[in-house]
Order: structure tokens, then sequence, then C-alpha cells
């Protein structure tokens, strides 16, 4: 069992989605509001690791989806400030177990770090709207 | 015969400890700072104006406000439209709140890691608990004026 601090944007679907499956894998969960948190450079910068910087993105943010932000071309330093004052651009959660710090959330990763119970449904950090959405129009 | 009840929230809100950023000359702070006492909670009052805000210490207030909210629509460069709230950036207003905290949308309340920006009594009720307020000031029925023979009845309604 692990102690996971979980960042997440209260009301997110694919956050409480995540959560679920965390808890029913055993995990406790302190989760705190990626919103509300005095984020800095050096308080962020260790969740995204060694992931290219489009990495550290929401893709599902209207800002990134609509062009405003160039993800491709963003260095990390202004990624960083960006993120700073609009966390809602951070891919999310953000997650800290015993001093390691990921960014989203890849099931195959989170099994092979903490554990994941087998045979769950298969959770990942694509924004369940948006995946309702396609489904509609796949229909 | 009728029976008063009396309804507080001593049970479901212990007292707080509100660290209370406002306007030192703004009237309306100083009134909600006199409600959040009368609810028996404890102020820590500072200056909103003097305080060294950094992104990182002024975003979390404004958690998931939208960036309109976060400005005070009546500072002179908000109601001139030198800034626009509807179109500014969250960099570009954050910058702009830290050089001239004045257009902050006050006060900016926090208790423990908990942030709020702006004074919602059903929000900071909900949140820490509010002294019951006075009865909702009932809403005045139009009030038709003595009309002299002839001339058109004025309707007046009561804000």
């Amino acid at each position: 069992m692990a102690h996971v601090l979980f960042y997440e944007k209260p009301g997110c679907g694919g956050n409480a989605k995540q959560k679920v499956l965390l808890r029913a894998s055993g995990h406790e969960i302190e989760a705190k509001s990626l919103l509300s948190e005095p984020w800095t450079s050096a308080s962020l910068r260790p969740y995204f690791g060694d992931r290219p910087v489009r990495d550290w993105f929401n893709l599902a943010s209207p800002r990134v989806k609509s062009g405003e932000i160039a993800i491709d071309r963003l260095g990390e330093q202004e990624a960083l400030a960006l993120m700073l004052a609009d966390p809602l651009l951070i891919r999310r959660p953000l997650m800290l177990v015993a001093g390691r710090r990921e960014c989203g959330f890849d099931s195959e990763l989170v099994d092979a770090w903490i554990g994941l119970k087998p045979d769950s449904e298969k959770v990942s950090d694509v924004c369940i709207k948006e995946q309702a959405r396609d489904k509609d129009v796949a229909r | 015969m009728s029976t008063l009840v009396v309804v507080t929230n001593q049970s479901e809100h212990p007292m707080a400890q509100v660290i209370f950023y406002e306007n030192p000359a703004c009237a309306e702070h100083a009134r909600q700072k006199a409600l959040l006492r009368a609810a028996g909670h404890e102020i820590d009052a500072r200056d909103l104006l003097g305080e060294p805000w950094s992104v990182s210490s002024l975003r979390p207030f404004f958690a998931e406000k939208k960036i309109k909210d976060w400005f005070d629509p009546s500072a002179p460069r908000v109601a001139s439209g030198e800034i626009n709230p509807e179109t500014i950036t969250p960099q570009a207003a954050l910058v702009a709140m830290i050089l001239d905290p004045s257009l902050i949308r006050g006060p900016l309340m926090r208790i423990g890691e908990h942030c709020e920006a702006g004074f919602d009594p059903e929000r900071v009720h909900g949140w820490i608990g509010l002294a019951p307020a006075p009865a909702p000031r009932r809403v005045a029925q139009p009030a038709v004026a003595a009309t002299p023979p002839g001339a058109e009845p004025r309707v007046e309604v009561a804000k």
C-alpha cells in the first residue's frame, strides 16, 4: 500500500476515476487541488522528470487545443511560467509517492510503480468528457 | 403562540483563524470583517495593497475563478477600459496585479491551505460558517403612487 499525494482538478471526472482505481488497489490518497497550490518553478518542475515539454501539458485545455499556446515551441521556463499562472494547463494528476513524482496517469507506469488492481477497467489521463464526445462522433 | 428557533452554526463550524487581506480604506471589507468576527472567527487582517505578491502566492486565491472575476471591477484602470479582464491572459493579469494590487478583487482570505478571493457570503458560510444573517429583505411590491386624476399611474420598483 502506498500513500499517494494526488493533485487534481476538483470536479474532474478523469481524476475521480483514477482515485477510485487507486483506492481499489489498496492505496491511500491525499487529494489536493492543483489550482490552490502555490506552485513555483522549483516545486513543479520535478513532476515532469525527463519528459519532453509538450508532454507536460494538459492536451484537453482549451488554450492548448485552440493553438493559443504552441506547446511544441516552448522552452522549459516559458512552459513553467505559463503553468504557474494557469494551473489548468498542467497535465494532471500530479502524484507524489515516497519522493518520486509523476505527471499524468499512465496505468502501466502506475502499475509498475505502486501496483494497480489487475483486470481493472482501463484508466488513463485522456479527458473522459472528450472520450465520450469522440464515441458520440464515431456513432 | 409562536416559537422562536435560533439556529447557530457553533457545532457545524468551529472557530476559524482567517488571514484577511483587505484594502484598509474599503468600508465593505470592514463590514465583512465584522461579519466574520460576529460568527466567532478570529481575523488576522493584512494590507492587500502592501503585500509583496508573487505569482505563486497570489494565484492560489483565484482557484477556479474566471480571470474576469479576479479583478476589482471598480478599480480605475479596469473601469476605464485600460485593462480588459475579458481578454487578458492569466500571466498578464497576475503581473499587472503584482505591480498594482489595487486591481485585485478583495478581500483575499486564507484559512490553513484554503484560499478564497472576494466575499460571497454563501460560499463563506459553507466554508467556515457565518452568523445567521438577518432575514432577507422582502421584495417590495411595486408601489403605485397616488395618481392625480387623468395622469398615467406611476410605478416604482424598490431595489
